[in-house]
């Protein structure tokens, strides 16, 4: 069945993510460029070996900032664009998806930026988070962008004192 | 006074080993009234500093909306608290 054109999906679930999937919930006779961005959990970071990532959401949150973010995206871009995103939560072995987001547009730029654009609001909006465990038994939740901002007035009055 | 339960994610579900901790607060109690409070039990409760770092990177949010620092509790309810995020 085909996608109506500026149709959004949002989903974050424990289920494996499926790039077939994502293009085709995304596909449409009027979109001439379909792309997909996949984020997969990578083997070492910082230089620690990661055997596995562990996510955490607060999914009534996670939902409806993906899809303002979409929103946001169709306005930049344009209303026609089709937007399929979907992060898994759960622990995650080395190689696994944890984000898939596919972009519909009749042109290929927009869709680019598009995706682009998701991808980078996602890691700084989305009440999502991450823990790694290590080839050496330790576990590391990490660093995140506070979307406090209460945080500002502190270190002004800080300056101030 | 009303009954506030507080949802712990990310790293701070870490310091607790219940899923929530419930409040008894004055009606008309401010977020970071609220946050302090907070702070306080986790302190009783052996959190680590870092803990209480991230507590205070974190925000204060229902299940529609984040909340700001003078956001006014009106009622029972369930609060979450959201540290620094890092999905994807």
């Amino acid at each position: 069945m085909e996608t109506c054109v500026g149709e959004i999906q949002i989903d974050i679930s424990e289920k494996p993510l499926s790039t077939d999937q994502g293009l085709a919930a995304i596909a449409s006779l009027s979109q001439g460029a379909q792309i997909l961005f996949a984020g997969a959990v990578r083997e070492w970071n910082h230089g620690r070996k990661v055997l596995a990532v562990g996510y955490d959401a607060y999914p009534p949150l996670a939902l409806s900032e993906l899809r303002k973010i979409c929103l946001e995206a169709q306005e930049r871009w344009g209303n026609s664009l089709n937007f399929w995103v979907s992060h898994r939560t759960g622990k995650l072995a080395v190689g696994e998806l944890s984000v898939v987001i596919a972009v519909g547009s009749p042109h290929r730029d927009e869709a680019y930026q598009a995706s682009r654009y998701v991808i980078e609001e996602l890691k700084v909006r989305v009440p999502i988070w991450k823990k790694e465990f290590y080839e050496d038994g330790e576990t590391e939740w990490l660093k995140g962008h506070a979307l406090c901002t209460h945080l500002a007035s502190q270190s002004a009055e800080a300056r101030n004192t | 006074m009303i009954n506030v339960s507080i949802q712990f994610f990310g790293s701070l579900r870490d310091w607790n080993t219940k899923s929530s901790v419930t409040f008894k607060v004055p009606l008309g109690l401010k977020v970071n009234e609220l946050r302090t409070l907070v702070a306080q039990e986790m302190k009783a409760q052996g959190a680590d500093h870092r803990s209480l770092e991230i507590l205070n990177a974190s925000v204060f949010a229902t299940e529609e909306t984040t909340l700001t620092e003078d956001s006014i509790l009106s009622g029972d309810g369930v609060l979450v608290v959201l540290p620094p995020v890092c999905g994807g």
